[in-house]
């Protein structure tokens, strides 16, 4: 009986662990060869010699010799080579070598650019502003194919391509054609929560791998059994030609960042601000960077506020005169378009249309003119300031949370529904406010709002184990420090910014690394940009908070720097944007996720806050 | 004696009511892409229901069914545990680590796959062997 119980538990536990050990090592990369084929000034030597005839640099003239390459060009590969030329986006012409070593690879790839037909149409300018990337198959692996959710999930995403062969023929979609194509975070693991994506696009990867292969999608469907995942190593030519640069998840990383480089960044996030403004003062909404592609949809007033905010603290902090003009611009919009005629005969202003007004559009609006009266001096906007401040307290209840509707025909608040950020949007506002109107009643409306949203908005039982997306209270404490400083905002500041240091993305941080700095929760999900700067923003408040209480947390600066060393990195630049249509109309831009390149304003406005608030925490130099 | 045959009915009631809410959550909470899976869910549903009809007549063939459906249901617990283990290893293999939170997730689901499949027709099974002298 003993002896049958200890087999029974040697079978429980040895049989999973069998298991577990056989797929992960049938399924993992590292039982095939996976290494960097070339190393920097090897890929420098070989994209230069690529490209050579295109730029027709004559060997005399310092064109660089495949000899240079050395060992280099003996090394065996490990599967396909590919050298893929972009112009602005558009993919001119692409060759796959097949040949046993770098060198052959190589001087096969330089012979089919040299006889291409589509590059020999192209003119100097054309040349000039083409893009060469090389990659380098350095491994190969099985995936499940016979269960779709498992399928989808089986490329580890911008990094693992997508291959198959049917009739002895191998078609292959590199990671960077995955990420042009949308073709990823695009599977839906959950039937009835449609914003929960992740994972391969597998009947979109079907249709395009027919395409390459010159069948239908039932063909590569049929062959579903022969699909495989691969992984490269992936260069691209500097955009003067000069140099490879490094290619990982579709964009060229940054190592670290310091004060220069961030400033520069913040520059360029402003300008692209400043070049979605139109008109009449209101903001391109949304922008697809692959398709050159402006997205009008749902206008959103509070993210037109913190956009126009955002200009207010770049002006602060670069002293451009640019956008300056762009937040008059922007604001000027917000006073003649958004105010409701419901709202302009009364003692207060709100923002939004005469059925529906918000309480977030007025608070960052009431944000926005205070920075930019505070950065400009200008006080044009004052008086629709305090209108803005006195609707913030008629909308407050006396626990200190407000009301988030407003009906201007009615003269009714909404109290029913809330609204996520809104309540700290409005105790910022407050907070902001009372910089330039030393207005008592404001103090005390900040002091209630505080109050509540670090205590009794989570005083019940399940709020003592998480905190919510509180970064705008965050950023509201450390603005209202002058007039209320109270322990507890700080600790609930400091736990905020401890709960975001334990989700942060390590620098060690395995599959994700390349993103360290971001919040995320496992691999499966790439982490969003947006929250990275919202609570960027959050943390550099919260530390900034701690240094005026005289208490500096060492750990929150840590979190900040890697974070900004993130958004940095997430940020349109011109050595990266070679998928990109009009690379300068995206220069400053930063996308959803890694991988997923349209801009939203609001992207802009929290990641380049974040940089601008940021940016005397970071080291002068690296 | 009574206790038992009480604690047969109580098992059984259980059993329909697991059935239940088996085929309620595969069609209408989560349901899945895969006709597979929820064919199969809704078999182990079924076979789940008819033990307990079973349990609950008490007659001999009715706790022969009852024993069969209770085992299938523990080898169905396992079944479900090995494919959470290979699931776990396959998406450790493709992603180079899944980290704490993806093992602490995998962990979760298989105690969970115990508690709510698994524990039930265990103790049903357990129950079944100290009333076999009755049916014999």
């Amino acid at each position: 009986m003993r002896a049958r119980g200890a087999i029974f538990v040697v079978a429980a536990l040895g049989l999973p662990a069998a298991l577990y050990a056989g797929v992960y090592s049938w399924c993992h990369l590292t039982r095939q060869p996976i290494f960097p084929i070339l190393d920097g000034p090897a890929a420098d030597i070989a994209l230069r010699w690529l490209r050579a005839p295109l730029d027709e640099i004559p060997a005399a003239a310092g064109s660089p010799s495949l000899a240079a390459l050395g060992a280099a060009s003996q090394l065996p590969l490990p599967g396909p080579l590919w050298a893929s030329l972009y112009l602005r986006g558009q993919l001119v012409v692409r060759h796959r070598s097949d040949a046993a070593t770098v060198g052959e690879a190589l001087a096969e790839a330089r012979r089919a650019l040299q006889e291409s037909p589509a590059i020999a149409h192209l003119d100097a300018e054309d040349r000039q502003a083409t893009r060469l990337r090389l990659d380098l198959m350095t491994a190969r692996g099985p995936v499940v194919t016979g269960v779709p959710l498992a399928l989808a999930n089986s490329f580890a995403s911008g990094r693992d391509g997508v291959g198959v062969t049917v009739a002895g023929h191998v078609a292959y979609l590199l990671p960077d054609d995955l990420i042009q194509h949308d073709l990823l975070a695009a599977a839906q693991p959950v039937a009835f929560i449609a914003e929960l994506r992740s994972g391969l696009d597998v009947e979109a990867a079907d249709r395009a791998l027919a395409t390459e292969l010159g069948c239908s999608a039932a063909d590569v469907r049929a062959a579903h059994r022969h699909l495989f995942r691969f992984r490269v190593q992936s260069f691209v030519d500097s955009p003067d030609h000069a140099r490879a640069l490094p290619v990982d998840r579709g964009r060229v990383p940054v190592a670290a960042v310091d004060r220069a480089s961030l400033r520069t960044a913040l520059e360029r996030a402003a300008d692209y601000a400043v070049r979605q403004l139109r008109w009449d003062g209101s903001f391109e909404y949304m922008y697809q960077p692959f398709r050159h592609e402006h997205i009008s949809d749902d206008y959103s007033l509070p993210r037109h506020a913190g956009t126009t905010w955002l200009l207010s603290l770049a002006y602060r902090v670069l002293g451009h005169a640019r956008y300056r003009d762009a937040a008059t611009s922007a604001i000027d919009y917000l006073a003649t378009h958004a105010v409701p005629s419901d709202c302009q005969a009364t003692a207060f202003a709100c923002v939004g249309s005469n059925d529906d007004a918000d309480l977030g559009s007025a608070a960052l609006a009431s944000v926005a003119i205070v920075e930019y009266q505070l950065a400009t001096g200008d006080q044009r906007f004052r008086g629709l300031a305090e209108r803005l401040g006195r609707f913030l307290l008629h909308m407050q209840k006396p626990n200190g949370d407000f009301c988030h509707g407003f009906a201007p025909e009615l003269g009714l608040r909404d109290c029913a529904g809330q609204v996520l950020y809104y309540s700290g949007e409005a105790a910022l506002a407050l907070a902001k406010l009372h910089q330039i109107l030393p207005d008592p009643a404001l103090a005390a409306a900040v002091e209630r709002a505080l109050d509540y949203l670090t205590g009794a908005n989570y005083d019940y039982f399940l709020g003592q184990f998480f905190i919510g997306e509180d970064h705008w209270t965050c950023i509201a404490a450390e603005a209202a420090f002058p007039i209320v400083n109270k322990d507890a905002y700080a600790r609930f500041c400091y736990a905020f910014a401890h709960l975001n240091r334990r989700v942060q993305v390590e620098p060690d941080g395995g599959p994700l690394a390349d993103l360290a700095g971001a919040f995320g929760i496992t691999p499966f999900f790439l982490p969003h940009n947006t929250p990275a700067g919202s609570r960027t923003e959050a943390n550099v408040a919260t530390y900034r908070l701690s240094v005026l209480r005289g208490e500096p947390q060492p750990d929150i600066l840590e979190t900040v720097r890697r974070s900004l060393r993130y958004l940095v990195d997430q940020q349109f630049r011109p050595e990266g944007m070679y998928l990109f249509a009009r690379p300068d109309e995206a220069l400053g831009g930063i996308g959803q996720t890694p991988l997923q390149p349209v801009v939203r304003i609001d992207y802009i406005q929290h990641t380049a806050a974040a940089m601008a608030r940021g940016l005397d925490l970071v080291p002068e130099r690296r | 004696m009574g206790k038992r045959r009480t604690a047969s009915t109580a098992f059984g009631i259980v059993d329909l009511g697991l059935a239940v809410l088996y085929s309620f959550l595969v069609l209408w909470v989560i349901p899945s892409r895969s006709s597979t899976f929820t064919v199969v869910a809704l078999a182990a549903s079924t076979v789940l229901a008819s033990g307990g009809v079973g349990m609950i007549v008490q007659s001999r063939l009715g706790l022969v069914v009852a024993t069969i459906a209770a085992s299938f249901m523990v080898a169905a617990t396992f079944a479900l545990i090995l494919l959470l283990v290979a699931s776990a290893a396959y998406l450790h293999g493709i992603y180079d680590g899944i980290g704490q939170a993806g093992a602490a997730l995998a962990i979760l689901a298989a105690l969970l796959a115990i508690e709510v499949v698994g524990l039930v027709p265990a103790l049903q099974l357990v129950h079944l062997w100290r009333r076999r002298r009755e049916w014999r």
